[in-house]
C-alpha cells in the first residue's frame, strides 16, 4: 500500500452541544508529511477538533477521513491503534507509576502492542524525547518541562501517523520551547504529519508548514505562516494590537 | 494585634520547603511592598510554585517565617490565610467542573476577604466571555476560558495579594494583553501582586522588582532595568 498524500481530511464537519454549535462546517486536508499549526481565541474551537478527530467526541454532522477511510463511528481507542497519537494541554500521568511504566501503558493499550515490542517502543521513544535518565522516577514528581515530554512520549508510544498536540509549549521557557522544538522536529522526521495547537506563536513559526486559524468553529485563513500571521483579520481576532 | 502599617505588605524570611526529604526551597529572603508587582523568574523545578503553595500552605513542610502585613501566617490552615488577604490562581486552573462559571466565581467571595474589592460584575467586563456562560457547568468551557475563571475566583477573593502562577496560560495573545491591563490596574489600587510566568520579558516589563531563583535559591534579584539580557540569562541557568 503506498502512503497516501492526504492524511486526514475533514469535510462539512459540525459539533453541537445542545444550542451551541462549536465547530461549524469545518473543512481541513492534511498532507501526510505536514505539520500544521491551528490559532485561534479562546473557545474558537481548538480541542473540540481535536476531540473530534480523536475520537473523544462524536460529531453532529459530516466526514473525518484518516489515511483514506471513514473514521467518524471508530471509538478513541480504535483511532488510536490505526495511529492517531494526542497529547493534553494539562499532562496527566499516572503520578505513582514510573515514567517507563507510563510510556509502556500506552504502548500496550494505545498501540495494541505486545509485551516485549512494547518495551523496545517504550526505550526508543524516552530517548526520542531524552527522558530516558528519568526513566524510574514517579510521573508525579517532574517538572513541567517533563512532564509535558512524558505527555508527548505516550501519545508518540502508539506509533502515530497523524500527532496532535495540544498546547504543547504552554508554560515553557523560550529554552526548554526550543529543546521542545527539537524533539518535535525528530518526530516529524520520523514520517509522522502534525497538527499542533499552541498559543506560542514563536514555536508554531519555527516548524509549521501552515498555519490555520479557528473563529467561531470554523478556519478564517489557512496559509504559510508569515502571510498568516501577517493578516489584519488575524490580528483583530486573535493576535491584539 | 496591630498590623505594622510601615512594614512590607508579604515578608519572606529564611523559607525552605519540604517534600518528604526532598528541600525545594533553600532558606530563601523575600519582600512585597502594598502595591508592588514582584515577579519570580527560575527555569522549571527552582522552586516558583514551592514559593507560591509555601505561601497559601499547601506542601508538605515549611521552616521559615512568612509575615503578611507583619504578622505571621506560617503553617496556619489554608482557608484562614485566604480569609486575611492572599488568593492564589493555581496552575492547573482547578474549577469546580460541575459548578457553574457563576457558582465557580462566588467560590471566591466566599471564602475570601470581606472587604469592598473587585465584584462580579466587573469579573464579567473584563471577561465579557464568561458573562455570556455563566450558568453554564465549567467544564463546558474551553480551557483558556476556565483559565479566566480561576483568574476572576482570585480575585473575588478580594485579596491584598494576588500570586499569580503561569495566569496567561492557555490564553490567546490578545487576552494576555487585556490581562496584563488588568494587572496594573489591580495593582493601582494597592494589590500586591506575586508573578510567576515563563514569558520573562512580559513578566520583567510589568514588574518593578524581581527575584530569580535556581535550584531553590535566589540566584539575582532587585529592579529589572538595572540588570542587562546577559546578565539576567546566566543567574536563571547558572552558568
Amino acid at each position: 500500500m503506498t502512503e497516501p498524500s492526504t492524511v486526514l481530511e475533514i469535510k462539512s464537519l459540525a459539533k453541537r452541544f445542545g444550542g451551541l454549535t462549536v465547530i461549524d462546517g469545518l473543512d481541513l486536508a492534511v498532507g501526510g508529511r505536514e505539520i500544521l499549526g491551528i490559532i485561534g481565541p479562546n473557545g474558537a474551537g481548538k480541542t473540540t477538533l481535536f476531540n473530534l478527530v480523536a475520537g473523544v467526541l462524536q460529531p453532529s454532522a459530516g466526514t473525518i477521513r484518516y489515511a483514506g477511510r471513514e473514521i467518524g463511528g471508530l471509538k478513541a481507542w480504535d483511532r488510536c491503534r490505526l495511529g492517531i497519537g494526542r497529547t493534553y494541554q494539562i499532562p496527566k500521568p499516572f503520578a505513582h507509576m514510573t515514567v517507563f511504566e507510563n510510556v509502556l501503558a500506552a504502548a500496550v493499550h494505545g498501540g495494541g502492542l505486545g509485551i516485549r515490542a512494547a518495551r523496545g517502543r517504550a526505550e526508543a521513544m524516552l530517548d526520542l524525547t531524552g527522558l530516558a535518565a528519568d526513566h524510574g522516577r514517579a510521573a508525579g514528581q517532574l517538572t513541567l518541562l517533563d512532564l509535558k515530554r512524558l505527555e508527548l512520549c505516550r501519545a508518540l508510544a502508539v506509533g502515530p501517523k497523524l500527532l496532535l498536540l495540544d498546547e504543547i509549549a504552554g508554560g515553557l521557557t523560550d529554552a526548554e520551547v526550543d529543546t521542545l522544538l527539537g524533539i518535535i522536529q525528530r518526530v516529524h522526521e520520523k514520517g509522522a504529519a502534525i497538527v499542533w495547537i499552541e498559543h506560542v506563536i514563536r514555536a508554531l513559526r519555527r516548524l509549521c508548514h501552515r498555519i490555520a486559524v479557528l473563529h467561531d468553529g470554523s478556519f478564517v485563513t489557512i496559509g504559510e505562516p508569515e502571510t498568516v500571521l501577517a493578516d489584519a483579520r488575524v490580528k483583530t481576532i486573535y493576535l491584539g494590537e | 494585634m496591630s498590623p505594622n502599617a510601615d512594614a512590607p505588605l508579604l515578608s519572606i524570611q529564611g523559607l525552605s520547603v519540604y517534600y518528604a526529604q526532598f528541600r525545594a526551597l533553600h532558606g530563601i529572603d523575600i519582600a512585597v511592598a502594598p502595591g508592588e508587582i514582584v515577579s519570580i523568574i527560575g527555569a522549571n523545578g527552582a522552586g516558583k510554585s514551592s514559593l507560591l503553595k509555601a505561601i497559601v500552605s499547601q506542601v508538605d513542610r515549611i521552616e521559615g517565617r512568612i509575615l503578611l502585613a507583619g504578622e505571621d501566617i506560617a503553617n496556619r490552615p489554608t482557608p484562614a490565610i485566604v480569609a486575611s488577604g492572599i488568593a492564589l490562581v493555581p496552575e492547573g486552573r482547578r474549577l469546580f467542573p460541575s459548578l457553574t462559571v457563576e457558582e465557580n466565581l462566588e467560590i471566591g467571595q466566599q471564602i475570601g476577604r470581606k472587604g469592598n474589592g473587585i465584584v462580579l460584575d466587573e469579573v464579567f467586563d473584563l471577561f465579557p466571555v464568561l458573562r455570556d456562560k455563566r450558568r453554564q457547568p465549567a467544564w463546558q468551557l474551553s480551557g483558556g476560558q476556565q483559565q479566566m475563571v480561576a483568574l476572576g475566583r482570585a480575585l473575588l477573593a478580594d485579596p491584598r495579594l494576588l500570586l499569580c502562577d503561569e495566569i496567561s496560560l492557555g490564553l490567546a495573545p490578545a487576552v494576555v494583553n487585556d490581562l496584563y491591563t488588568l494587572l496594573l490596574s489591580i495593582n493601582r489600587r494597592g494589590i500586591g501582586v506575586l508573578l510567576v510566568e515563563q514569558d520573562i520579558r512580559r513578566s520583567l516589563a510589568i514588574a518593578s522588582r524581581f527575584y530569580c531563583l535556581l535550584e531553590g535559591r535566589i540566584s539575582l534579584a532587585g529592579r529589572p532595568a538595572d540588570f542587562d539580557r546577559d546578565t539576567i540569562t546566566r543567574h536563571y541557568f547558572g552558568s
